[in-house]
């Protein structure tokens, strides 16, 4: 697969500029290959299912709609990324402040886990679960941030652009986010680390 | 004791170098504070990257075709009820002299009947008398407008219609089309 300085391959470049023209069919295809990622950044910055889906649904309508000011030549994932995040960012002002411990967490509705293995779906709800808790914790753009970071991979530059930051501002969100969750998971698990867990110390360095 | 710089390294993004790693590491043998943390942002590190990107229910991609259709029928019947309503409001804009003018002169039911009829009677006449006209003009036409001027006219009615034409199509109907306007 060939793939440009943007990390688009030929077929997709060709789906993005007929999508650019207005094709929806094209549109269709760059839906198929993102809606993971959008997903799962909806998913990770609400904490609900079917606030994700229609996030998710409403971003790609908001690319659809803005496919005429994507530029070319930068990269379409973090384009869509960025506008998700913005999204995401909105929905999460409009709530309320973070919780500040495990107990305010409201009832959510899990997403669908397509591996039927009992002992797997329940590590998966369980690893979802921390991860929900700790990211609940956080800001809505400090949640962005760690989100990106942590599951699309992006580079500082790059959450940069897509969270119209700059880079200093990102490096201190993410330094702040961090010592936030560090500090949370420390309150959530009753024994103190310093006495349990010394053998990790050198692990975590 | 002071737990700087080495927090800051337990918590930045960046890789340390040999001497701030051996500080930290002694530093974190002394302190219970840092090793907590650094120990806890093991455990957050671990539990984020453990979790696995969460994928949509099938048929996402069926329900985004589905939602576009419906938005895109929404935004027609907007444009349709936003151009209705304008229409309205420029009729009654320019209605309103008239009304002003005709109120102003009612002083009765029956006078105002009477009024109605015959302003309706008066325009009657007027389209009668202009439509004479406008046969009388239009038979001599060749007589009175050179045919070079009437065609220059013809050309500039249509180039007229062509720019209303390309305006409606421009903000009105393409807005639409492309779902634009959000």
């Amino acid at each position: 697969m060939i793939r440009s300085k943007a990390g688009i391959d030929r077929g997709e470049a060709r789906w993005l500029e007929r999508a650019r023209q207005g094709d929806p069919q094209a549109f269709a295809e760059l839906v198929e290959a993102y809606q993971r990622p959008v997903f799962n950044l909806c998913y990770r910055m609400l904490g609900e299912a079917g606030e994700a889906e229609d996030a998710a649904q409403e971003c790609f309508l908001r690319g659809y709609n803005n496919m005429r000011r994507y530029d070319p030549t930068r990269s379409f994932s973090t384009w869509l990324l960025s506008i998700a995040s913005h999204h995401c960012i909105d929905q999460l002002r409009r709530r309320r402040l973070p919780v500040d411990s495990l107990e305010e967490l409201e009832p959510w509705e899990e997403p669908a886990d397509q591996n039927p293995g009992p002992e797997t779906a329940t590590a998966r709800r369980e690893g979802r679960q921390a991860a929900r808790a700790l990211l609940a914790r956080l800001g809505p753009q400090d949640r962005a941030v760690v989100v990106l970071r942590y599951w699309d991979e992006l580079s500082t530059e790059e959450i940069a652009e897509a969270l119209s930051l700059t880079v200093k501002a990102v490096k201190s969100r993410l330094h702040r986010a961090r010592k936030q969750m560090a500090e949370a998971w420390l309150q959530d698990h009753a024994e103190p680390a310093w006495n349990g867990g010394r053998a990790d110390v050198a692990s975590a360095l | 004791m002071s737990h700087q710089p080495f927090e800051d390294w337990i918590v930045g993004d960046e890789a340390l170098m040999l001497e701030q790693r051996q500080a930290l590491e002694a530093h974190l043998g002394n302190c219970p504070g840092c090793a907590g943390l650094a120990t806890s942002l093991a455990a957050v590190e671990r539990t984020l990257g453990e979790a696995q990107a969460v994928t949509p229910e099938a048929g996402f991609g069926l329900r985004f075709a589905q939602r576009l259709e419906q938005r895109r029928v929404r935004d027609s019947r907007r444009q349709a009820w936003r151009t209705f309503a304008g229409a309205v409001a420029a009729a009654a804009l320019l209605a309103t002299p008239m009304v002003l003018r005709l109120g102003a002169e009612w002083t009765s039911p029956g006078e105002m009947v009477v009024q109605m009829l015959l302003r309706v009677y008066d325009i009657w006449v007027g389209l009668r008398v202009a439509g004479g006209f406008t046969r009388a003009v239009v038979s001599n036409l060749s007589e009175i407008i050179p045919p070079a001027w009437a065609l220059g006219f013809l050309a500039a009615c249509l180039g007229m219609g062509a720019a209303w034409m390309a305006v409606l199509y421009r903000f009105a109907f393409r807005r639409v089309k492309e779902g634009a306007g959000r």
